[in-house]
């Protein structure tokens, strides 16, 4: 039981650094993509195939996470560089149709991905000479996961790019007017965050041991949506919390006796009345985002 | 005249519409220009084509004799080029103090902390500083939006409207503001409905019709044409 617990706050501490990645794209600079479970696929397929291929050794997993990161980068920039200039509403569009043919890509080249069938035995993460094949060492992945992920957003933030990434998602015209290089801003950010998310992915499926096509679907990418809205646009913290609160809600919701399925069902029934309520009655999340300066921090 | 600015046969139409209709004007380094006409004259799209938030349809746009025309927006503001809107943006989620040291992103001077404060202290909202401006009201917002315009420290000032809407004491602010910019030696283009605000911060007003100038001079001059009240109040003539 205490290693089904540990297993339990792993994930959701994969999927509390998942929700920091995609805050950096949707809150950092306002870009609505509707494709980070792509991102995060990319992370985790990258592993799960090289590893079952090489075994799981460091280099397996130090190139896996590379490949994934270096992709997810390319594929983003790419992509950003496409939808950039176009209204919010064609972003929406562009990056639905990237997940949606990424699923059906991961569903079909059946020759990489095994298909539906998925790829089983994906073995634990090796690094630095550790194999992170017991509860407590994969938590400790996530944890170090979320270390780095939240200190890389954070650290965004809190360096002087962080008043021009506000300013350029409150106001493009007015930051563009002032200086500030909105676009490439955007597309860095949304690369960056894709970027992590297939960390987050190789971590995934390293600690899972089975992945398919079915976890990497619009519906997840929706689901990682609410954990960033729930826990607070543009708060790294605030997204953890969402993403933590979001991922541990199925088992929460086991222990007061429903089954797997009912689970599951009131799960989305949740979501939709929490995202419901978060947008009138909370609209910046749990922790809203915090100031990054005030008249203390600035000198005379 | 050598102008810092030079506005060259500008031209640009939106659809049947002439907004600019072969536009030559020339901005001296440190005078205050207002551009004056009814509404629709296309005194705000100048200022959008100057600021590069539009492309000119021919003509050219001269920053110390090179053309801009074309160039980024936040390439165009880093050559010392800052502008207020008319309708503000200011960024809502931010702090008035975030705000003004957005303003300096594109700066190309030093001391950035100290001019901040003294800008705060300047716009009056030191007690508002850690308030974010989406809390604000309009004249409030508005102080902020010229604030973050002064802290660009910027060569050329282009202010669209920035004594509408106020009351008696933020106009007094504003108005004492432009003369802080002008003391500063910043060359002005301040685009204003208000003629006695024009009067006081501008030596220079021209006045616009269809695209066209139809009157270039000091505003006593303009404001006393005998076609001024045709033109500006579409009175008859």
């Amino acid at each position: 039981m205490a290693g089904y617990g540990l297993t339990l706050v792993t994930f959701a501490l994969i999927f509390g650094a998942l929700a920091v990645s995609y805050n950096i794209s949707l809150g950092f600079v306002s870009l609505l993509s509707i494709s980070h479970a792509a991102f995060f696929a990319i992370g985790a397929y990258a592993y799960a195939v090289l590893s079952t291929q090489d075994g799981a050794t460091d280099a397996a997993f130090l190139q896996a996470a590379g490949l994934g990161i270096l992709l997810a980068a390319l594929i983003a920039t790419g992509l950003g560089l496409l939808l950039i200039a176009l209204p919010e509403q064609y972003v929406i569009i562009g990056t639905l149709a990237l997940q949606v043919t990424f699923t059906t890509v991961l569903t079909n080249w059946t020759g990489l991905t095994n298909g539906i069938q998925g790829i089983a035995g994906v073995p634990a993460p090796s690094l630095f000479g550790l194999t992170f094949d017991t509860p407590w060492s994969q938590l400790g992945l996530a944890a170090a996961l979320v270390v780095l992920t939240l200190g890389i957003a954070e650290g965004v933030l809190r360096s002087p790019l962080g008043i021009t990434l506000r300013a350029a998602r409150d106001d493009a015209a007015a930051a563009a007017a002032a200086g500030i290089a909105v676009q490439p801003l955007r597309i860095a950010m949304f690369a960056l965050g894709a970027s992590l998310a297939a960390l987050a992915g190789s971590v995934y499926a390293g600690v899972i041991g089975f992945i398919d096509p079915g976890s990497f679907t619009v519906d997840a990418s929706i689901q990682f949506l609410s954990m960033v809205v729930i826990g607070g646009l543009g708060s790294p913290v605030g997204a953890l919390l969402g993403g933590v609160i979001i991922a541990l809600l199925p088992s929460i919701l086991q222990e007061f006796s429903l089954a797997m399925n009912a689970a599951a069902t009131v799960q989305q029934l949740l979501f939709g009345v929490a995202m419901t309520l978060m947008v009138v009655l909370r609209p910046h999340g749990l922790l809203p985002e915090r100031r990054l300066l005030t008249t203390g921090e600035v000198g005379r | 005249m050598t102008g810092l600015l030079e506005l060259v046969n500008i031209s640009k139409r939106f659809g049947p519409i002439t907004a600019c209709d072969g536009l030559n004007l020339a901005f001296a380094p440190g005078s205050a220009t207002a551009i004056i006409g009814p509404n629709g004259a296309g005194k705000t799209t100048s200022m959008n084509l100057i600021a590069g938030a539009l492309l000119p349809d021919a003509g050219q746009i001269l920053w110390r004799g090179q053309d801009i025309a074309g160039l980024p927006q936040h390439r165009i503001a880093r050559l010392g080029i800052a502008r207020m809107f008319q309708d503000l943006k200011v960024f809502p989620s931010m702090t008035v103090l975030e705000n003004l040291v957005a303003g300096r992103v594109g700066r190309r001077a030093a001391g950035a902390d100290a001019f901040v404060h003294a800008v705060l202290d300047r716009i009056g909202l030191r007690a508002h500083a850690d308030r974010r401006c989406r809390d604000l009201s309009y004249a409030e917002r508005k102080l902020t939006a010229l604030g973050r315009v002064i802290c660009a420290e910027a060569d050329l000032v282009m202010l669209d409207e920035p004594a509408s809407g106020l009351d008696g004491s933020s106009l007094a602010t504003v108005l004492g503001l432009i003369a802080w910019l002008r003391a500063q030696s910043r060359t002005l283009i301040v685009v204003e409905h208000n003629l006695s605000v024009v009067a006081q911060v501008t030596t220079r007003a021209v006045l616009i019709e269809d695209g066209k100038v139809v009157a270039d001079g000091t505003p006593q001059e303009v404001f006393g044409r005998t076609d001024f009240g045709r033109i500006y109040f579409s009175l008859a003539a």
